[in-house]
This record gives C-alpha cells, structure tokens and sequence, in this order.
C-alpha cells in the first residue's frame, strides 16, 4: 500500500524527473503514474470504510509537535476526485502539440499540491501548498503565452495573494491564541472556548481567504477571467472548475467544522450561497463566449454547494458533497467539449457555432448528458445531488429558491442546445481524435452512473443512505420538462437579442475594485459577527 | 504628561498592533493605488506586517534565541521563527514572479495603469 505522502510527492518528483531527463515515453509513463494514483485513490476510499480516518505521521513526533497527514471522509472524496480528473486530461490530451515537458511538470506539480492541500493536517502546510498551486496555476493560464492572458494571469495571481495575506494573518492569530497550528489541537481547544470574542478576528481572516478561493458572492471577479480565458488550455480550465475551486470549498467546510461550536454564521452563509447562485447564472445567460458562460456557471454551482452546506440537514449536507464530486466530472466535460467546439468551429462565440450534431455525434451526446445533468435531470448525477440538497430545506421558501436556481440554469444553457440542433453552416470537421471520444463518453458515463446507482455510490463514498431510489426519480421527470417548457418561454420572452444582457456582460471589475470587494467582505463578516455576539 | 504618553505608548505601541497598522496600510495600497507596480509593493507591506506579527507574538526583551540543548532562561518561541523563514521565502517568489508579469504586461499593453491595461485588454477580446 502506499503511504499517503505518495500522493503528493510522487507526480512532482515524476513531474520533474521527466522535465529534467525527457523521452519519447515521458507521456506514457506520465499517463500509466496517474493510472496507479488513482487505483489507489479508490483503494484507500475501500479502507476507510474500517475505519473513520487514516493518520500518517511525518516525522517521529507524535502530534501538537510533529506534522501529519490525515485522509477521513471529507478528503478522500477529494482526493478521489482531484486524481480521477487528472487521470482523465492527461488521456484526454495525450495527442496534444503543447503537452511538452514543462507541461506535463506544471500540470503533475499542481496534481501533487491539491492532494496535498486535501491531505495537510495543519494550518502553515494548507497555506504554502494553497500559494504554490496558486503560482502554478496562473503560469498555466497564461500557458499559450498570448496578449489577453498576461492581464487575466496577473489579476488572478494578485488577488490570490491578496486573499492568503488575510489567511496567513489568520493563521498568526490562531497560533497567538492557541500555541498549535494542527487541525486536530486547535478544533478540540475551540469547543473548550466560552467566549466567542477573541475567535472573532481570526475567523473572519480566515473565512475572507477562503471565500475568496471559493468565489463567493462580492469575491468572484477573478475566476471568469481565469476560468474562461483563451490562452488556457481546455484541460486547465476543466481541472481549474472541477477541482481547483473545490479547495475554497474543503477548506469551509473543514473551518466550519472547527469553529461551529463556538460561532454558528450558517445563515449568513446560506445567504451568501444564495446571492451568489443568483448572480452567477444572471451573468452566465449574459455571455456569448462559451467558456466564460461554464465559468460564470460554475459560480452559481458553487452557491449552491454553498446552501447545501449551510443548511442544518444531514442530508442537504451530504448532497452539497455529492454535488461537488458530480459538479467535478460534470463540469470539467463541459469544459473538455468547449476545448473541442472551439477547435472544430474555430470561434469562442456560440451563437456562431452551428450544428455541431452533424460534426461529431458522441460528442453531442455528451454534451447532451453534461448539460441534463448540471440542469437536474432524473437519472444523472446533478439531478440526484440537487434532490438531496433540497430535501433538507422544505417549505415554500426553500422550495421557490432552488426551483428559481434550476430554472436559471436551465436558462442558460439552451444556448448549447441551439447549438447541437441548428443546421450546420461550415464542411464537416472531424479534427476530435479516438482518446478524446473515450474521455469524453467515459465521463458522461460517469454521470449517469452517479445518478442511477446514487444509492450505491452515496453509501460507498459518503457512508451516508440516501435512499432516492430511481422510480422516485422517474416521478421528478414530468416536473423538468415543465421547467424547462417555462425556462424556454422566459428565455424567448425577456432574455434572447436583448439589450441588458449586452450591458450586463460588459460588466467588470478592476483590481482596485476587487481589493475593495475584499475589504468589504471581511469588514461585513466582522460586522456581522459583532452583530449576533 | 510624559509619563503618561510613555505609559499609553508602551501599552498600545506594541509589535503585534504595529504589524496590523502596517498591514492595513497595505490594504490601502491596494485598493487606492492603479499602478501595477504599486500593488506589488503593497503586497509586499501586506507580506512584511505579516512576519512583524508572528516574530513578536509572545516576544519579550529577556528571551535568549532558542539555539543550543540547555537554558538559564526560558527562550524564544522557535515555531513562528520557522514559519515566517518559509513565508519570507513563499513571498520574495511571489513578488520575483509577479515583477516578471508585470515587465510582460507593460511590454504588451504599454502602460503601468491597471484600469489602462484592462481596456486595452476589452478592445483585444
């Protein structure tokens, strides 16, 4: 068996042997490591259900002294997640004229890093693992190296560290109060606090850095421009939403943890989650370009995440899980057939991509099931994890905001559908290779597999029985497709060839704006806080 | 008078409330100033309040440095002593990477102006 700091060093040293020392087989030898990461992602998610965690000492000091790495629940779906995609991209891009050897080393080096900050028992080691994947990941936008991408990599770079200044000042008050850094120690010396006061300070730091690496409501600005941008390559952008914005997420929820006992802000949360779902698909049905609408998409997904979350039901909290893992796989397909759209039509703007039904028919089908699934079809992993998220908050309120959530999405995606069915205005391009096609059904295939057999999964991953079964699924089938009868009539009705979305999708931030933003959040998060204590 | 200014000085005036002073400073920079070159360098006072907070956190005249196996007084906390040589490291490369993308910006675009760069980066896409 591996040991689980395997996971972390094994593709940055693999990724720098091959970088130092290149050869014809680098890339097969790169896609045979990842093949290995993730039978053994899934073989420790087996382990685990002996035992409620794995604990891995670093040095032979046992802890608040020496340093550890911890695999539970909650990160061995991540890890799961995060080695599944890579395994998938670098087979997806195996034909790829970029994959060369600094590639193939920055691509492994962050693979390594996000295990390492689902691994990492500690403050300090979330943090400089969070800051060097950061590094990584705008040299990876600006990868194609042309002139938008420079601006798009220096704002996601500057906020970035902007937001971990807030959290490296948190993690200086944490140490201040408690003398430990590891996550064990210092979650069990909070529920010891009765006084909620000195914890205000260091939360609010904390919670600013986070949210920020989550894009939440006020602190989104800068992921459409590094999700979306051109010079990415499609694979980055998909491990970028699919699992590099997960971290703000896992990093909440593990805060959350800790600090629940004492300060309880769920609302504040659950609001938040809200406000930023909204937004994120009001500006997703704005835009034309078909990356920047999955980018502003994922923000809506990720408020939503965030309700799950925050709701106190067992079950909405389980689904807000499983949504990440399904949001993962569902998004970065997205994202890989909005590489190959572009590749084969040539353009960003989808309403100039036409037919592409009668360009390539398994990637339509894909597609087709990628976008059933982020809508909440029954049957597909998204429909299956939005109905858990949802259970747990009924009544007429709860019930208008994620029918409200749904429609929008549907919204904004019948642009895609457009796509597929209209008739095809340019000579059939098959430039998609056989790797891309198995990546692209395998994927899809996992959808469906995660919404069918839910039942199975959700007891597998998340120990936890949800019990939605599929002939109670078949019942929700009439209900979507009058949602989506009304979602189209709205979309014909106020939103297609209108001005305001024209103006709404010139909208923008600066980045003293952002800055501001920022500010504006920790100050409303200490405020708040000084409100309810 | 004196005495009283000095007795409030050395009760407020401490290496913790500085750092936070300083680094609020930089939050200043950062949201008031355009120049590009100008946030990073108030990036790096954000950086630098930083390590001000963790060395004097618990610092005291009287400590000795924690080298060596034995000690006549107790010494200083080595841990955020650790820490903040990792963070000093974490940040020269930051501000080293984020210059060498600020010297290609201004090569692209022409100007040290960030809301300058941005239009000229709406007109490109």
């Amino acid at each position: 068996m591996m040991p689980l700091i395997g996971f972390v060093l094994i593709p940055i040293v693999l990724g720098l042997l091959m970088y130092i020392k290149p050869h014809s087989y680098t890339k097969a030898v790169t896609m045979f490591v990842q093949g290995i990461m993730l039978y053994m992602s899934i073989k420790y998610l087996f382990q685990l259900h002996h035992t409620n965690e794995i604990v891995e000492l670093l040095s032979n000091h046992q802890l608040p002294v020496g340093m550890t790495l911890k695999l539970d629940v909650l990160s061995s779906v991540l890890v799961l997640l995060n080695n599944l995609l890579f395994f998938l991209m670098i087979v997806f891009n195996y034909h790829k004229a970029y994959m060369n050897k600094l590639f193939i080393f920055l691509f492994l080096s962050l693979q390594g890093m996000i295990n390492g900050i689902f691994l990492a028992n500690d403050f300090f080691n979330v943090y400089i693992l969070i800051e060097v994947a950061t590094v990584t990941v705008s040299i990876l936008i600006m990868f194609k190296k042309d002139s938008q991408s420079m601006y798009d990599g220096m704002i996601y770079l500057m906020v970035n560290m902007t937001a971990m200044a807030f959290f490296l000042l948190g993690i200086g008050f944490i140490y201040k109060y408690f003398g430990v850094l590891d996550f064990d120690t210092v979650s069990q010396m909070i529920k010891t606090l009765d006084d909620p006061q000195p914890l205000m300070m260091p939360y609010a730091l904390l919670l600013t850095g986070v949210s920020l690496k989550a894009a939440l409501m006020p602190l989104f600005s800068w992921l459409p421009k590094a999700h979306g941008t051109a010079s990415a390559p499609s694979i980055v952008s998909s491990i970028l939403s699919g699992i590099f914005v997960k971290t703000g997420l896992y990093l909440f929820i593990r805060l959350q943890l800790f600090f629940d006992p004492v300060l309880d802000v769920s609302s504040y949360y659950l609001f938040m989650g809200f406000i930023t779902a909204i937004a994120g698909f009001t500006f997703a049905i704005a835009q034309k370009d078909i990356k920047l609408i999955l980018a502003y998409h994922t923000i809506s997904q990720v408020g939503l995440i965030m309700i799950g979350l925050n709701i106190s039901a067992t079950s909405s909290f389980n689904g807000a899980m499983y949504h990440i893992l399904n949001h993962g796989v569902f998004k970065s397909l997205l994202f890989i057939i909005a590489g190959l759209c572009i590749e084969i039509f040539k353009t960003r703007d989808i309403t100039k991509m036409k037919g592409l039904w009668y360009h390539s028919k398994p990637i339509s089908i894909g597609l087709i099931i990628a976008i059933l699934s982020i809508t909440g079809a029954p049957f597909l992993s998204g429909g299956y994890s939005k109905y858990l998220i949802s259970k747990g908050y009924a009544g007429f309120g709860g019930t208008f905001i994620f029918q409200l959530l749904s429609l929008g999405t549907m919204i904004s995606f019948i642009k895609f559908f457009k796509m597929i069915i209209t008739k095809p205005d340019q000579a059939k391009n098959d430039a998609v290779s056989k790797n891309e096609v198995v990546v692209v059904c395998l994927m899809a295939l996992l959808c469906i597999l995660f919404g069918v057999f839910g039942d199975y999964y959700t007891a597998l991953i998340l120990k936890y029985d949800a019990s939605y079964p599929l002939a109670k699924q078949l019942s929700k089938f009439g209900s979507y497709l009058v949602y989506y009868a009304i979602g189209y009539g709205l979309y014909k009705w106020i939103i297609e060839d209108r001005k305001w979305t024209v103006h709404l999708s010139g909208i923008e931030l600066g980045f003293n704006s952002i800055g501001l933003s920022i500010v504006t959040f920790f100050a409303g998060t200490m405020a708040y806080l000084n409100w309810i204590y | 008078m004196f005495q009283f200014l000095q007795n409030i000085s050395e009760i407020y005036i401490t290496g913790e409330n500085t750092s936070l002073v300083i680094f609020f400073i930089g939050v200043y920079g950062l949201t008031a100033r355009r120049n590009i070159l100008k946030s990073i360098i108030s990036l790096g006072i954000m950086q630098a309040a930083i390590i001000l907070f963790f060395v004097s956190m618990h610092a005291h005249v009287e400590d000795v440095p924690p080298i060596g196996t034995s000690f006549s007084v107790m010494p200083a906390d080595p841990v955020p002593q650790a820490l903040m040589i990792t963070a000093v490291v974490i940040g020269v490369s930051v501000t080293a990477v984020s210059l060498t993308m600020f010297i290609t910006i201004y090569h692209k675009y022409g100007s040290t102006n960030w809301n300058k760069v941005r239009i000229k980066r709406r007109d490109i896409g």
